[in-house]
């Protein structure tokens, strides 16, 4: 299979002193649904502005569809659709003068209505872009990004700013494009949204990749915990807990108000539940779940979701060094943190 | 192709703000003041003064126009680049298939064609009034002066959308668009002024006469003396732009068109080599 995208050895480094991306290798092939994942400033927006050429690389070489970005931008991306990433509308044009401008810049001929029917907001068309919501927004650039039935779809972040029923739409049309032929690559910190369509996945956390893979073998190669939550008919004791905790095969215990989570082998769910009657607790309800995919994110980047890294180290270089504020006095070795130990986990 | 789809949505874009329609009905109040003003003091008003009469109609358009046309040119393009950057409009625009120098000549063009607007209706509608107050106008030397100050527009927006090419934030492009103009404009004749103080030792000539050739060159170098020189050449008028008993050829006034020309190309090129280089 042939490389839609290939990326070796890039590495980023912002005035400042910033390390953005540090050798990061990645191969995209042709047809597929890629997704890229990791938490807020982990560099997913610069390893995409070097593939559209608004950022350029310290070091490494950087491949589109054969072409080189920094070469062949204008070829380049006249096969490639963008929704990138904190972009801002032109706030007087109205949304069918978006993408009759994208149409004019690509110098296609394309049904601009179809296109705004086709993520749904042909009824506000002719009203200027400034006033829509910011999901509107994202359709109206998504909408820009079809234009011309482009060969790879390089989309930051999509479902920002959308509900979770435009978060499928456009899942629906991703599918749609892939089904067209074309490659998608799309990033994203939730991970929901890219189980749902990714044939792979590359999770990057503080600008290295930490791991390549279908989410299924991502998932296998974590751990085979099960997650069980209790309803219990009083609020437990350090006692319960500590006496769950001692059970064999229990890795975690939370809880929160009446109800417990449990993380263990899925074969000691009733030795589990024992032991909470066991100190004169009541069991109302109890469900299992397996392996979140935020517990499987977390494994990997050891950090929550939620970014506490982006202001701060950032400010004082350029803009879009916001997206990766990684300082080498705090860059770690995310590979190295403890699987077992999602660090969420308190008591 | 690329460079015209930019300049149509960028002028799609400026139709549609507020500043321009203000901009559009301040220029077309100010032109058919200044004609009225020559009207009312060349033709021998009450107050009539004969410093005013002196000048040529189109020499007095020019000179008042020079100052209208930089500063309105200043508030149309200083964001064109910068405010993209600045905002993330940037990301959209160059995520199709645009070259950095398609950006920057369109913008070019985008933000002349938003200033000829102006400079049309007014200097138009102004026309009118010329007729009617002063009886005869030249249509033919009327129109020449028109195209001359639209050229000035084109070249002072060049400038200004270099400077924004220049930087990558509005803030900065402020700064650096109000500071050349107010060299450019307010003291530029004062560092000339100053040029030949320190070359004649410190001392300034006795009369403007014994001033040294190369000081008349440097204050007809900028933009607003250049338009000046330019009209000048293409108006048949009796004013003389050039300086009596010299050969230099920059004192032509047709040398005018040289320094316009230098204005719109050089600066847009330097800045096109930073704006190439740099992080969006």
């Amino acid at each position: 299979m042939s490389s839609a995208i290939s990326i070796a050895g890039l590495t980023k480094r912002f005035p400042g002193d910033v390390l953005a991306l540090e050798d990061v290798d990645l191969e995209v092939h042709e047809g597929e649904i890629f997704g890229f994942l990791g938490p807020n400033g982990a560099g997913k927006s610069t390893t995409i502005n070097v593939l559209l050429d608004f950022v350029r690389p310290t070091s490494g070489t950087v491949s589109v569809l054969g072409m080189n970005p920094q070469k062949e931008g204008v070829a380049l991306r006249q096969r490639v659709g963008v929704l990138p990433d904190g972009f801002h509308v032109y706030d007087r044009l109205t949304g069918r003068q978006h993408v009759q401008f994208a149409v004019d810049s690509k110098r296609v001929d394309e049904d601009v209505d179809a296109l705004l029917e086709r993520v749904d907001i042909l009824d506000a068309a002719d009203r200027k872009a400034g006033g829509y919501s910011k999901g509107m927004k994202q359709r109206l650039v998504l909408a820009m990004a079809l234009v011309g039935d482009p060969d790879i779809l390089i989309l930051d972040e999509p479902t920002t700013g959308l509900d979770p029923n435009g978060a499928r739409e456009i899942r629906q049309i991703i599918r749609e494009e892939a089904a067209r032929g074309a490659t998608v690559f799309f990033s994203s910190h939730i991970l929901e949204q890219v189980e749902a369509v990714c044939d792979r996945v590359c999770i990057l956390d503080e600008g290295r990749v930490v791991a390549i893979d279908t989410i299924e073998n991502l998932r296998d190669s974590v751990d085979a915990d099960a997650r069980m939550t209790v309803e219990l008919d009083a609020v437990p004791t350090p006692e319960t807990l500590d006496a769950v905790e001692a059970v064999a095969g229990v890795t975690a215990v939370t809880a929160s108000d009446s109800t417990l989570t449990v993380a263990c082998d899925p074969g000691v769910k009733t030795r589990v539940l024992d032991a909470i009657e066991a100190q004169g607790v009541g069991v109302r309800d109890f469900a299992t779940e397996r392996t979140s995919l935020e517990d499987l994110f977390m494994t990997y980047t050891n950090h929550d979701t939620d970014d506490e890294l982006t202001a701060d180290d950032a400010a004082d270089t350029d803009r879009d060094a916001a997206d990766a504020p990684i300082t080498d006095a705090t860059t770690e070795d995310a590979t190295e943190s403890d699987a077992a130990e999602p660090s969420e986990v308190s008591r | 192709m690329s460079v015209t789809a930019i300049a149509r949505k960028d002028f799609q874009d400026a139709r549609g703000s507020r500043a321009l329609w203000l901009l559009t009905a301040l220029f077309v109040l100010f032109a058919a003041f200044m004609v009225w003003a020559f009207a009312e003091f060349e033709a021998g008003g009450v107050g009539a003064d004969p410093d005013l009469a002196a000048l040529g109609f189109f020499d007095f358009l020019a000179a008042s126009a020079a100052l209208f046309v930089s500063i309105t040119a200043l508030v149309v393009a200083y964001k064109a680049v910068a405010g993209e950057r600045d905002t993330g409009s940037a990301k959209l625009l160059l995520g199709l298939p645009h070259s950095r120098r398609d950006v920057v000549i369109g913008k070019v063009f985008g933000r002349s064609l938003t200033m000829a607007i102006p400079v049309l209706l007014g200097f138009g509608l102004a026309f009118g009034l010329a007729f009617w107050l002063l009886g005869a106008v030249n249509l033919v030397d009327y129109a020449l002066f028109v195209g001359v100050t639209v050229l000035f527009a084109f070249a002072y927006v060049s400038l200004m959308v270099a400077i924004s090419a220049s930087v990558s934030t509005t803030s900065r492009a402020s700064a650096l668009a109000f500071g050349a103009f107010v060299v450019l404009e307010l003291v530029w004749s004062l560092v000339a002024t100053g040029a030949v103080y320190v070359a004649n030792g410190f001392a300034l000539p006795a009369t403007v006469a014994q001033y040294p050739e190369w000081y008349f060159g440097l204050v007809s170098f900028v933009p607003s003396a250049a338009y000046q020189s330019a009209v000048a050449a293409v108006v048949d008028a009796t004013s003389s732009g050039g300086l009596a008993g010299s050969d230099a050829i920059y004192l032509e006034p047709w040398f005018g068109f040289v320094w316009l020309a230098v204005w719109a190309i050089v600066p847009l090129a330097l800045a096109y080599g930073k704006f190439t280089q740099a992080d969006l």
